[in-house]
């Protein structure tokens, strides 16, 4: 426990959450303003639309995966590893407490995305005169931005641990985002498997998939695969390395 | 204290720290010297879990770091005064280390105010000088109260009066109980501070011993006044002896004073004054790690 609320005061004592968490808000008021804005009243008004609307909730999880990689590739970046190491000596423990905080702090980060896709949401409906449904059916994509961010953190913190360099896991990050993802969804059916797109499902969070979207569980289970994954690589770079040093 | 066990340490292309064994006392202060690159850091950083060992071990109080149950408490170490994250405020950067090891906040503005970094507590590091930084990496050191402390060149960016502070407190915390392992390039701060020396080369160890059985045996000359110092001169260089005179002044003679003391007498020869003169750490240093001429 020790370790973990050394890491959650790491997070919280510098700007790093709050700039990512103003970028986001900025980024779900551009996109929800394009696409409820520039829909027409009829699509509007059908549930598909107000999920999908609500559904942008899950771009936290794209920030999540990138605080996930920070908190372990700044430590590298600032050689303040070293004093944690020097605090938590068995690295596995203090990966674990890296693994645990990025989990929460995106968590709350997600919960503060769902309410800020809520609020815009519902100001745009009430702007051009019409009802946001709010039930069962449209909010469960919040609850699958929260779970796709905690899964996506996961993701993140084993990336940054095997890279270790923060600029690097940024890039590789970014680029696999941007154009791996798209790759391999042009390769063949092998894209419901990648992460992006099955975190995506967990965000999407219907129950029976289609296209090259997994189910919601499945995409669970893949999402976990992938941070266990990048997590047990991390973990064997970590406990097999000597940390960053300028001395002799 | 500390035990290094035939530790080496080896990078890809080079050796760095090779078969080296030495240990640290309790309750002393324990000099570690070496020159640029001879493996100094690598060996601390080994003993504080930093740095995978090769082969052998380095311990504390015979474990390894890793397996000291609150390390903190156990050990304090001053490291790179760089390795801060700059958004981070001095008292947050202690807020952090405190939680890590269920250390009490109470105790951050003691070790601040142990520093004389109060005033400056909740600027970020990042606005700090190299003394201002130096004394926050000291105040993490003392943070969870340790019996040891291992320090890599903490005196770097202290001014003299920060050095004359560091100088003194080390000094207090050796006579409170604790012990200090410091590394440092500064000798003539060494000699003053520290009770033994642990001297490395190429990795390797070339000395542990006090301070002053190590400046007795540099090479000091020996002083000597005798009324027939001529003849004396004569007698020294006939054997072999470097030896020079000083007009009216003593003979300063490269050779141990039982040596000068001997041929003296063999020659009736009166001394007036028989003094073995010391080198200085300085010198002992230089001697030791001076490298073979091509």
């Amino acid at each position: 426990m020790n370790a973990l609320r050394a890491e959650l005061l790491k997070a919280v004592t510098t700007r790093l959450l709050l700039w990512f968490g103003l970028g986001l808000f900025a980024f779900l008021l551009l996109v929800l303003s394009i696409h409820i804005g520039s829909s027409d009243p009829e699509s509007l008004r059908e549930l598909s639309t107000q999920r999908s609307a609500l559904a942008f909730g899950g771009l936290a999880a794209v920030v999540a995966v990138l605080v996930g990689s920070l908190l372990v590739t700044a430590e590298y970046a600032h050689g303040t590893i070293n004093q944690s190491l020097l605090a938590v000596p068995v690295r596995g423990r203090l990966l674990a407490a890296k693994l645990a905080a990025a989990a929460i702090v995106v968590f709350a980060l997600a919960v503060l995305a769902d309410v800020a896709t809520l609020l815009i949401a519902e100001l745009w409906f009430h702007g051009r005169g019409l009802t946001l449904r709010l039930d069962r059916e449209t909010l469960t994509p919040f609850l699958g931005a929260a779970g796709a961010s905690v899964l996506a953190a996961g993701i993140g913190v084993g990336v940054g641990a095997v890279l270790r360099r923060q600029t690097g896991a940024i890039i590789a990050i970014l680029l696999w985002l941007l154009i791996g993802e798209g790759i391999i969804s042009a390769v063949g059916d092998a894209a419901r498997f990648a992460p992006g797109h099955a975190l995506g499902a967990v965000v999407t969070a219907h129950a029976t998939g289609g296209g090259d979207m997994l189910g919601v569980w499945p995409a669970v289970v893949v999402g976990l695969l992938y941070a266990a994954i990048f997590c047990g690589a991390g973990f064997l770079v970590v406990s097999r390395s000597d940390a960053p040093t300028s001395g002799d | 204290m500390i035990e290094v066990e035939h530790l080496t340490k080896r990078y890809r292309n080079a050796t760095a720290v090779d078969d080296l064994s030495f240990s640290v006392a309790r309750g002393r202060i324990t000099g570690f010297l070496g020159p640029n690159g001879a493996g100094k850091t690598t060996t601390l950083r080994v003993l504080l879990g930093l740095a995978l060992p090769t082969h052998g071990r380095a311990t504390v109080a015979g474990r390894l770091y890793r397996e000291l149950p609150a390390p903190l408490r156990s050990v304090g170490a001053v490291l790179e005064a760089s390795n801060y994250h700059p958004a981070r405020s001095g008292r947050n950067h202690l807020r952090v280390l405190a939680a890590a090891d269920g250390i009490p906040q109470t105790r951050i503005d003691e070790v601040l105010a142990e520093v004389e970094l109060s005033p400056a507590a909740n600027r970020r590091v990042g606005g700090y000088s190299l003394g201002m930084r130096q004394r926050l990496s000291v105040a993490a050191a003392l943070l969870g109260e340790p019996q040891l402390l291992v320090l890599d060149e903490p005196a770097n960016g202290l001014d003299p009066e920060g050095i004359r502070w560091l100088r003194n407190f080390l000094r207090s915390f050796v006579d409170r109980g604790g012990t200090v392992f410091i590394s440092s390039h500064v000798l003539g701060e060494m000699s003053q501070l520290a009770d033994e020396v642990v001297i490395i080369h190429r990795g390797k160890l070339v000395a542990h011993q006090t301070v002053a059985e190590l400046t007795l045996q540099a090479a000091g000359a020996t002083r000597v006044r005798s009324p027939r110092a001529e003849e004396l001169l004569a007698r020294l260089r006939a054997a072999g002896i470097e030896a020079e005179s000083t007009e009216g002044g003593p003979l300063a003679v490269h050779a141990p004073p039982e040596r000068v003391g001997e041929l003296a007498a063999e020659a009736g020869i009166p001394l007036h004054e028989l003094v073995a003169e010391a080198g200085t750490l300085e010198e002992a240093f230089l001697e030791l790690t001076a490298e073979p001429q091509q």
